[in-house]
């Protein structure tokens, strides 16, 4: 290493941010003090509000003006203080630090092309004649790794997917060559495989061009990965600073531990061994009711989506007549549910042909990435939304009659918990009295007995009538999360099927939710359908796991074993996507990563639909669309290949 | 709420409530009719203590007639308003609501509506109708619900994808009660600050029915005032310019208020 590489990029002292309110002022930042050398990853880690993007912002010049900043930063050499000093801000935005924000959809122009909206950035910075100026722009794009870069700089923003925005204003933000890039949490919105293949990038970057990256993350497992070292912030403030292993194995601060405690990893070595909570070794001892996994009717050959004239549905020919083997079965049983929407002329088909059974006391979870379908599997599910073909039964019962109308006896057995929990409740009403709303539906209770239940739910889930008179917007999203499954529980449900209910928590209370889900489902024997696309949830949490691809399932088996014999490309690809706090991200095994980004369900690839992206795909796989096969006892592959694939490790 | 909002809101509401104070007390400010010929033709204010705004040319008292038009003015803003927005809201939530065939046709019906422009159809109303406060009021309802129940049906169709909606439908309320109860409360903001406008635009289609001899002949009024003042223009301008006055007094404090009244609860996510 040479002796300028060690002298610091970055060196930030006393940040203290403040603004001020008509309460007086409050600290958003206090004495905050970073330093970053070139060639090395900084990442900044908290939960919401804990003042990490403000840091950022801060470094950046981009505060608002009311803001009060004190403070001292040198970036790469220069004298000036940038905190306080506007012009020398101006002189170092994009030509020495360059900024990445979470959602790369709104940080870049919608009206410009991609190409003349890199020259826009291009020009400024650097001065160029006109014409060098689009051949440095194509440079650019294929140095974020966009091949074809001639014809994506002719495309609009909007005609591209999330993960290209993602790298498009990552060449924006090396447009005026800075040498200290700051990233606002600029994969959280991204799905697994597209996040791992923008860290890549990201990585590569700062390892071949010595460019510094400060990361900003509320994701201790992205930051362990990725980082040499890590900060981590509560309430304002540094609590723990710190080489990124020594953080993550052996944090010092309290706040640190329940982070990395909540992080709920991956755990593809050790199959359950040092896998948190008790409940978890309640769960392991009771057998595994041995179903094995149901293979999917729809012969892709002749299924009706493809055969657009077929007036005769071989589906629900063949579902019909399973439904008699099923009808003593209990639980929520799903057959060959089809789900297409169409709009206009265009039809697409979220949902493909999947099977699944949600039996009393499991958990189901149903994995996938945005455009699997898995969102709407679980509307159609709960009887919020109506399947094309195949039919939903609960207890033998069917859930809807023909006109879509649900008896009031099968909606109180099934109810919901959603992703955003304040988006759940009704704004102008008080906890309790939304609490209220289904038993008053659903029950016969008098006014003060509906009361005394609502205080009995919201003591169940841990919280109590001081709770009840308050608005949602009064209560922290675990709070709220906690009176969702309370209003769940209303009506005395035999299933619950939660949607990404704690994808929006923070993960200090993440786990917290997750275990408040597991007793109530050991004390009531709930059966539970989960949504989610966070593979270490999903370990800790289901009896079943069903991997979703563009509205098929790929692969489907025990809930906690699977990841660790997964036999589908795309459901290793998944599970090498997932970062973990303790395995470097350079280590990793990389060829398990599928290549770009899925379609969509508005454009299926013919054959298997995973071949475009798929590392092991042969030329049979282009024309031959595979159906779910057991492979072994409770455990089922869609993939042509799956007996020639070993298992991970 | 900043605090221009806050002061002109402050202002618009000392304005308003002695506007109302004085409609509710005219015949105690006032006795009498104010139509009543009390006084010497074209008084010059100020000159008479007995009429200290000075009298028409047919000596009837200015001051009176003020007091007793400001009656009629707020009546029938008020409810002209109550009425827009109580047809806007309906017909919104309904058409946002329960979406595809009931939308398309009250749609249709709504831009229909709104092709004729709304004074004149008002204007038409009343001719059918007759002069009388009661068709003043339906003329202004009817004519001017289309931009309040387009912008409920907006927000209506916004709300209604919200999760709160779908967590009702899987408890089980029933569509009327979600669409009532659960989205209309929330679609509401944008209508209160549309009170205020529509209260302020039927006050001035009334003014503008009674200057053109559109209202209850029996009920002194500002439009009507305006009108029968145009004849001395030159000689005693005061009698159009008093009555003007009031008018754009009382339109702009409504608007003002219900403007801050929209910030205010904005602010403090009551609605």
């Amino acid at each position: 290493m040479s002796r300028a590489k060690l002298t610091p990029l970055m060196r930030l002292s006393d940040l203290t941010v403040q603004y001020p309110t008509r309460r007086g002022t409050v600290d958003a930042v206090c004495d905050v003090a970073l330093d970053l050398i070139p060639g090395r990853v900084l990442s900044v880690i908290g939960e919401s509000g804990s003042g990490k993007s403000t840091v950022l912002l801060a470094i950046a010049g981009l505060l608002p003006l009311r803001a009060q900043v004190s403070g001292k930063l040198a970036l790469a050499g220069r004298t000036d203080n940038l905190l306080t000093d506007l012009s020398a801000q101006a002189d170092i935005a994009g030509r020495t630090v360059g900024m990445i924000f979470q959602n790369p959809g709104a940080s870049l122009n919608p009206v410009l092309t991609v190409g003349d909206l890199i020259d826009e950035v291009v020009q400024v910075h650097r001065g160029l004649p006109k014409t060098a100026v689009r051949e440095e722009t194509l440079s650019l794009l294929s140095r974020v790794g966009i091949g074809d870069a001639r014809a994506r700089a002719a495309a609009y923003p909007h005609q591209l997917s999330g993960g290209l925005k993602q790298r498009i204003a990552i060449a924006a933000a090396l447009a005026g060559k800075p040498r200290l890039i700051l990233a606002d949490e600029p994969t959280t919105a991204l799905d697994a495989t597209v996040q791992a293949q923008i860290l890549d990038l990201l990585l590569d970057l700062v390892d071949k061009e010595g460019l510094g990256l400060v990361f900003v993350t509320h994701d201790i497992g992205v930051a362990g990965s990725i980082s040499d070292e890590i900060a981590v912030m509560y309430a304002g403030r540094v609590v723990e600073h710190g080489i990124a292993r020594d953080v993550t194995t052996t944090p010092t601060h309290p706040h640190t531990a329940a982070l990395a405690a909540g992080a709920l990893p991956l755990d593809l070595s050790a199959a359950q061994s040092n896998l948190p909570s008790s409940t978890l070794t309640a769960r392991s001892q009771s057998d595994n009711d041995g179903q094995s996994c149901r293979r999917s009717t729809s012969n892709p050959q002749s299924h009706p989506i493809l055969l657009k004239e077929s007036a005769q549905f071989p589906v629900l020919q063949g579902v019909d007549d399973r439904l008699q083997a099923d009808a003593n079965m209990t639980g929520l049983v799903l057959r060959g549910i089809t789900r297409i929407f169409s709009t206009g002329a265009r039809r697409t088909v979220a949902v493909d042909g999947v099977d699944l059974t949600v039996r009393a006391g499991k958990t189901v979870a149903l994995v996938g990435e945005s455009g699997s379908g898995k969102t709407t599997l679980a509307r159609i599910a709960v009887g919020l939304d109506q399947p094309d073909f195949g039919t939903v039964t609960l207890n033998g019962r069917p859930l809807t009659d023909a006109r879509g109308r649900m008896d009031r006896t099968i909606r109180a057995k099934l109810q919901m918990v959603f992703q955003d929990p304040l988006a759940s409740f009704t704004p102008h009403r008080s906890i309790g009295a939304s609490i209220e709303v289904p038993l008053r539906i659903q029950s016969n209770l008098p006014a003060r007995a509906r009361r005394e239940r609502v205080l009995e739910l919201l003591n169940s889930v841990g919280l109590d009538k001081s709770h009840a008179v308050r608005s949602p917007a009064a209560l922290s999203g675990g709070q709220l999360q906690r009176a969702a499954i309370a209003r769940a529980l209303a009506t005395d449900p035999e299933l619950l099927i939660c949607d990404e209910p704690v994808a929006s928590l923070d993960v200090s209370v993440r786990a917290q939710v997750l275990d408040l889900l597991a007793e109530l489902q050991r004390d009531r024997g709930l059966g539970i359908l989960f949504v989610s696309h966070d593979l270490g949830v999903v370990q800790w949490i289901a009896d079943r796991t069903m991997v979703l691809y563009l509205g098929r399932v790929v692969e489907e088996g025990q809930g906690k074993g699977l990841w660790q014999v997964a036999r589908h490309p795309y459901t290793r690809s998944l599970a090498a996507a997932n970062p973990s706090a303790t395995v470097p991200w350079r280590k990793r095994p990389v060829d398990e990563l599928a290549r770009g980004e899925a379609a969509g369900p508005f454009a299926i690839p013919s054959g298997c639909r995973f071949h475009p992206r798929c590392r092991a795909a042969v030329p049979r796989c282009k024309e031959v669309d595979p159906s779910l096969k057991t492979l072994e006892p409770d455990h089922c592959v869609a993939c042509l290949r799956a007996g020639e694939l070993s298992a991970i490790g | 709420m900043t605090r221009l909002t806050f002061m002109t809101g402050l202002f618009g509401a000392v304005i308003l409530l002695s506007l109302l104070l004085l409609a509710l007390f005219a015949p105690q400010i006032a006795p009498g009719d104010p139509l009543q010929m009390v006084g010497r033709p074209l008084l010059t204010p100020f000159t008479d203590s007995r009429f200290p705004l000075g009298t028409t040319q047919l000596g009837r008292d200015v001051w009176a007639g003020l007091v007793h038009g400001a009656r009629v003015s707020l009546t029938v803003g008020a409810t002209a308003a109550a009425a827009v927005i109580g047809v806007g809201i309906l017909v919104g939530t309904l058409s946002g609501f329960l979406g595809g065939f009931v939308d398309n046709i009250l749609m249709r019906i709504t831009e229909a509506v709104q092709s004729i422009p709304a004074f004149l159809l008002a204007l038409a109303l009343v001719s059918v109708m007759g002069a009388s406060t009661t068709s003043v009021v339906i003329a202004i309802a009817l004519s001017s619900w289309p931009p309040s129940a387009r912008l409920v049906r907006a927000e209506v169709l916004r709300v209604r994808t919200l999760d709160y909606v779908d967590a009702a439908r899987v408890v089980g309320r029933s569509p009327l009660a979600i669409a009532f109860l659960e989205v209309l409360p929330s679609a509401l903001q944008p209508v209160v600050a549309l009170i205020g406008i529509t209260v302020c635009e039927a006050i001035l289609v009334e003014s503008a029915l009674a200057f053109l001899g559109l209202s209850d002949p029996n009920l002194q009024s500002w439009g009507l005032m305006v009108a029968s003042g145009r004849a001395t223009l030159r000689v005693a301008p005061l009698l159009v310019i008093l009555p003007g006055l009031a008018i754009a007094l009382a339109s702009l404090s409504v608007s003002v208020v219900g403007d801050a009244l929209a910030a205010w609860l904005g602010e403090r996510r009551m609605i």
